[in-house]
């Protein structure tokens, strides 16, 4: 027997109006309660979101038995919004209050132990994620360098062709100041690859790791490397800012050279847009230089002097 | 002369179609996964409790609580789903609609009824899990009162899956029907995460279509609340009552809207 759909019993259209009535209604008062029910929840949540997993790496590992790889996916999945709920919530304590003011490395709201944990049993269920030391590299040294650092070498271990983990792994020594560390990862990872600037950058970083052209090389080696996008836009924002710097330091030596030569600080960009070009600075036709993210710089003058400042459309982030 | 019988009123008919349908879940042996449950229970509680680290008492509450939500749900699915699909392959359906039984009532029947036995299963998990869990406390475990309330808004959700299930039946094929609960089902739980993958959109359009979607299919995390419960967190009787009203619409919905589409269906 195959049912079929008819046309409509005669005694149907006023029932069928009232059917029809009922669904809307009832639908429109889901919403309308949908709307109250969402602003309750977060609350009943809030307060077990920052709740680690309570069975160990390896127990969860014995447990998932053949899907250990799906396991870590949804662990990956649990890491990430963890992240950008910890992320949402500093931006919102901010004075700005951006999202984009707070960066993957400097997120302290998040609980240690709850990311560790997270990051622990991902890479036990799966340690060939390779993208999660990458991030983990990124964001947990702020919360706890040391773990950051076993996670690294764990990871190395696990995964011993994939050379670039030795230079997430140079970037936690170098951010922490050891610079012979991070010299001696870079060298452990030039042992595994073709790529020159490995062994190029242990020699900088035995040098002199604090030389501000080292940290750009290490960001642009970083972005390159990046299989995680939020990775690859940090280091990139991380570039911005080193390079704002620069140009911050290049226009304060204009500024005071126009002081020096004038006695007054310039009254607008124009004064000094020759002396701005010569310093190889971007300058708009308007005469305010141009920082990395395409925002004009900001020229202060106050009774103490002249200065430079970021424009409040810019995102070079602010240090 | 004989006179005629009197006509039962609509309550009476919709009442003697639900006890039916409770009595025939029971003939069915739908009530069987209690056993199943009560095993897994007992092995939950023993085994997962001890590889814990003295989380025994969260492990039970997780534990059972799932295990509540996914046998109810699995038996709203699929006993809804057969609800129709068995009285049009027995042609005992024939019989009910020579009698004065008209086809939203002989729907609302067969919901009220299969509620019920979701009622008696959901209490008597609800029931199993308090005796674990007074047995693993030695006699006071302060998750007793936050754990029923969690049972009952299981329950809620439990309504509104078997809406869902009796919806897709009154129209379409049992498979179609299987597949369409069991992704509301899935789906369901996610819904609550559209809004947030909307908000990373810059694009109104993406945003307005997530937004829509959020609103159009039943928000079941609204009535999962079971991690909460393990730590002890309760719902507010604000909240309870909210969800309370929020799966009456639905259901109330879902309902209408397979009277709808069921008047419309030919079984010639």
């Amino acid at each position: 027997m195959n049912p079929r759909v008819t046309a409509l019993p005669r005694w149907l259209p006023r029932r069928s109006v009232a059917l029809v009535l009922t669904v809307v209604l009832a639908l429109g008062s889901s919403v309308a309660l949908a709307r109250v029910l969402d602003a309750g929840s977060p609350t009943l949540r809030s307060a077990v979101e920052d709740d680690a997993p309570y069975f160990s790496p390896q127990v969860a590992r014995r447990l998932t038995a053949g899907f250990g790889g799906l396991a870590a996916d949804w662990y990956w999945l649990a890491t990430l919004q963890y992240v950008g709920r910890k992320l949402e919530e500093q931006a919102q304590e901010s004075p700005g209050g951006a999202r984009s003011a707070v960066e993957l490395d400097r997120i302290d709201a998040v609980n240690p132990r709850v990311l560790v944990r997270l990051i622990e049993m991902i890479t036990t269920l799966d340690p060939r994620f390779t993208a999660v030391y990458e991030f983990a590299a990124v964001v947990l040294p702020t919360v706890d360098v040391d773990a950051a650092v076993a996670l690294l070498e764990r990871g190395i271990e696990a995964n011993p062709d994939q050379w670039y983990l030795h230079q997430q792994l140079a970037y936690i020594y170098w951010q922490r100041g050891d610079y012979l560390a991070a010299a001696d990862a870079f060298r452990r990872g030039a042992r595994m690859t073709t790529a020159a600037w490995m062994a190029r950058m242990a020699e900088r970083m035995e040098q002199r790791g604090d030389d501000p052209q080292v940290a750009q090389a290490m960001y642009a080696r970083m972005y390159e490397q990046a299989q995680d996008p939020q990775v690859k836009q940090w280091a990139l924002k991380r570039l911005m800012e080193l390079r704002s710097l620069q140009e911050r330091h290049a226009i304060r030596s204009v500024l005071s050279s126009f002081v020096g030569a004038t006695g007054r600080c310039p009254r607008a960009w124009s004064d000094v847009t020759t002396g701005l070009r010569a310093a190889g600075l971007t300058v708009d036709p308007q005469g305010p230089p141009i920082d990395p993210s395409g925002a004009p710089y900001v020229l202060v003058v106050s009774p103490l002097g002249c200065d430079v400042t970021l424009h409040r459309a810019s995102t070079v982030p602010r240090g | 002369m004989s006179a005629t019988p009197p006509v039962p009123s609509a309550r009476r008919r919709i009442v003697a179609i639900a006890r039916n349908t409770f009595r025939e879940a029971v003939r069915d042996r739908v009530l069987y996964n209690l056993v199943l449950f009560v095993l897994l229970l007992s092995v939950g509680a023993v085994f997962l409790g001890a590889a814990s680290a003295s989380q025994d008492v969260k492990i039970i509450v997780d534990f059972g609580l799932s295990a509540t939500l996914l046998f109810g749900a699995v038996i709203a699915i699929f006993v809804g789903v057969g609800l129709v699909r068995k009285e049009i392959e027995g042609r005992t359906l024939y019989v009910i609609f020579a009698k004065p039984v008209g086809r939203g009532e002989f729907l609302v029947g067969k919901y009220l009824g299969l509620c019920v036995t979701l009622a008696v299963n959901v209490a008597v998990m609800g029931a199993g899990v308090t005796l674990v869990l007074l047995a693993v406390a030695r006699g006071s475990a302060p998750l007793v009162g936050v754990l029923w309330a969690t049972v009952a808004l299981i329950y809620l959700e439990l309504t509104v899956l078997t809406g869902v299930a009796l919806l897709f039946s009154a129209f379409s094929s049992p498979i179609f029907a299987l597949f369409g609960s069991l992704a509301v089902f899935l789906i369901g739980h996610f819904t609550a995460d559209l809004k947030g993958f909307a908000a990373l959109f810059d694009a109104t359009a993406a945003r307005a279509v997530l937004v829509g979607l959020h609103y159009a299919l039943p928000n079941l995390s609204t009535f999962t609340l079971i991690t909460p419960a393990a730590h002890g967190i309760a719902p507010t009787p604000g909240y309870l009552g909210t969800a309370l009203a929020y799966a009456v619409a639905w259901d109330a919905a879902l309902l209408a809207a397979a009277a709808l589409l069921f008047a419309r269906r030919d079984f010639k």
